[in-house]
């Protein structure tokens, strides 16, 4: 009789095709059971696994990341409006009277530190309350 | 019954719940392979997630050309690859230099308890094999992928695959009856 070598057992297996014992040898009988014992331990999960809860944690981090680019953006947003809200003021005192115009420039260069301290404690007070803000998903 | 196509489309339109569906169904997929090729215990669930974070950023770049289960293992896969070479701590034996004279080597303590448990013994050869055959072993045994999609996972030619496979397959076997037999005298 002639013996099959490993991966024509394998081969076996892979397609589930089970030989008779009685059309193996004894050393193949033994092969096969080695193999199918293997193929079962190969088949079988693992003991440990992701929590119940893991899609629900999954769902809550990208509605976090959404919420918190969203948040970037209304952020920027705000800060262009303001900085927008300077040009157009200047440009309509502008046309309107050019020495008010360079007046409310002067102003805005003289207390620049103050409008820069104004700005960025607006932007500040908004992320922290962003990040203080408790959001239900 | 999961409608992979019905899920994508409404995740596209911001359904959440039916995103929350599709991570239950294919946690167990993803799962199986960061735990076979991530050793970190403590780091497994988090790589899980960003798994999931990459489906969810890139769902809309999902052709519909593969399945869907094939374009998240290839994530995670790609996802644990990352990981592993970004935190090089591995053990010598994970990128052997010839990875076809690969070879088993003798047993320490842990090996002889767990021995009595044949899955669990199983699954330590395993987290000793090079990451090749942990992989090509995991997404045809657990996740149940045949050859051809391996390749479109990995990469890895399937040719290849089927010879890692085998080997692989072959070293388990040969180790656990030389374990055996010692055991026996």
């Amino acid at each position: 009789m002639k013996e099959l070598d490993d991966d024509a057992l394998q081969e076996l297996l892979n397609g589930g095709l089970l030989p008779d014992d009685e059309t193996l040898s004894d050393n193949d009988q033994a092969n096969l059971q080695a193999y199918q014992s293997l193929f079962t331990a190969l088949n079988t999960e693992p003991a440990e696994g992701l929590p119940m809860s893991f899609a629900a944690n999954v769902r809550r981090a990208i509605q976090e990341q959404a919420a918190r680019k969203s948040d970037m953006r209304f952020n920027i947003l705000a800060l262009l409006l303001f900085l927008v809200g300077l040009a157009v003021a200047y440009g309509m005192l502008a046309l309107i009277s050019p020495e008010s115009g360079d007046m409310f420039l002067t102003a805005v260069v003289g207390y620049k530190w103050v409008l820069l301290t104004m700005v960025a404690g607006f932007v500040a007070f908004l992320f922290i309350d962003q990040r203080l803000a408790k959001r239900s998903y | 019954m999961f409608n992979e196509q019905e899920v994508v489309s409404k995740i596209l339109n911001k359904d959440m719940r039916a995103f929350e569906l599709l991570v239950k169904q294919y946690e167990k997929l993803v799962f199986f392979v960061i735990h076979r090729l991530v050793q970190d215990r403590q780091n497994k669930e988090d790589i899980c997630q960003e798994v999931f974070i990459k489906v969810h950023q890139n769902l809309h770049r999902f052709q519909f050309q593969s399945k869907l289960s094939t374009w998240i293992a290839r994530i995670a896969y790609l996802t644990a690859v990352n990981y592993l070479k970004k935190n090089k701590n591995n053990s010598p034996s994970e990128y052997p230099e010839n990875i076809d004279h690969y070879h088993f080597t003798d047993q320490n303590p842990e090996q002889e308890l767990i021995k009595k448990n044949t899955a669990a013994y199983v699954n330590l050869l395993i987290e000793q094999m090079p990451h090749q055959y942990k992989t090509v072993l995991t997404l045809y045994h657990l996740n149940e992928f045949s050859c051809a999609e391996i390749e479109e996972i990995t990469g890895i030619p399937e040719g290849t695959v089927k010879s890692h496979l085998f080997r692989a397959r072959k070293l388990l076997k040969e180790k656990i009856e030389k374990d055996l037999k010692r055991e026996n005298i």
